[in-house]
């Protein structure tokens, strides 16, 4: 380790939360994006 | 008159054109769909738990199994944006214009999370979250670039002038990955030397290449369903056109 890092598991847990967070809200927007194309009246009914 | 419009509009060219298949059959894709994620945990959890921690870096070195291959995403994405470019501009293909918009928004993406990655990575190596080192700063422009693409793609309705200013923007943009890929041979700044399975220690590099293929996955996947967006976006848009049309003439 030659004394760099002393603990470096928060930060491997923050990138592969990070990684998660992002592909995640991606994967939701892509999600959304199509059900809205599928379903056009459907948010405009509920609100 | 209302009876006749849906009819002719369904047969206008453009829509009919766009109608024609997707990236891949809708059953793959939806397989795919679940694959990916499956893939990646079964991916992140092997190489995590199998990797001991390196000489100089200890755990931190597992942050290379995202950020490297999100970087190389990334690439992989900008060059489908280049060939659809290129494509588009050369046949006029729309549905070349919209696979290459879908590339460039999940590049974006990846490039994104690269950098976001990299900064954890570099806070406790480097002791700052950010500096001015060559290929920070040339995946920062290309950030910046597709960012500009895909703001540029919301500046105008006609979809000829969009397709044609975004594969302009796309095939420069696409120019700056071989700068970004060798900007640390070229400029020797902060950055190390690029990580690939035949660079990294053997013991890490099954590691490196079962994420990478389960992020190709991902990637796949994101590509796949913009795509399909964009064209059921570029349907209905037609299809208000001609209807508005045939309201006009026949008014």
């Amino acid at each position: 380790m030659n004394g760099m890092v002393v603990n470096s598991w928060p930060y491997v847990i923050a990138a592969y939360a990070a990684t998660w967070t992002v592909l995640g809200l991606y994967a939701l927007r892509l999600w959304q994006m199509n059900r809205r194309i599928e379903h056009p009246g459907a948010t405009g009914a509920l609100t | 008159m209302t009876a006749i419009m849906p009819k002719q509009a369904e047969q206008s060219r453009p829509a009919r054109d766009l109608a024609s298949p997707l990236v891949m059959p809708a059953r793959w894709l939806t397989v795919l769909t679940f694959a990916a994620p499956v893939a990646l945990i079964a991916a992140q959890v092997w190489s995590v738990q199998a990797s001991a921690p390196d000489r100089d870096m200890g755990h931190l070195q597992k942050i290379m199994y995202v950020h490297v291959p999100a970087a190389w995403m990334a690439f992989l994405s900008f060059f489908l944006v280049l060939v659809q470019s290129v494509r588009y501009l050369w046949r006029r293909e729309e549905r070349a214009d919209l696979l290459a918009a879908a590339a460039a928004e999940v590049g974006a993406v990846f490039t994104g999370l690269t950098l976001l990655l990299g900064s954890i990575w570099g806070r406790p190596t480097w002791g700052v979250w950010w500096t001015w080192d060559a290929r920070l700063t040339s995946t920062a422009v290309l950030f910046l670039v597709f960012i500009g693409y895909l703001a540029l793609r919301g500046l105008t309705d006609d979809p000829v002038r969009r397709a044609t200013w975004s594969a302009a923007v796309g095939i420069l943009g696409a120019l700056n990955v071989p700068i970004v890929y060798m900007s640390v041979k070229w400029w020797r700044t902060l950055h190390q030397m690029q990580s690939s399975p035949s660079t990294v220690d053997p013991t890490y590099a099954w590691g490196l290449r079962l994420n990478a293929i389960a992020l190709l996955l991902v990637l796949i996947v994101f590509i796949a369903h913009r795509y399909r967006a964009l064209q059921r976006e570029q349907i209905a848009e037609r299809l208000l056109d001609d209807a508005a049309l045939l309201r006009r003439s026949g008014a």
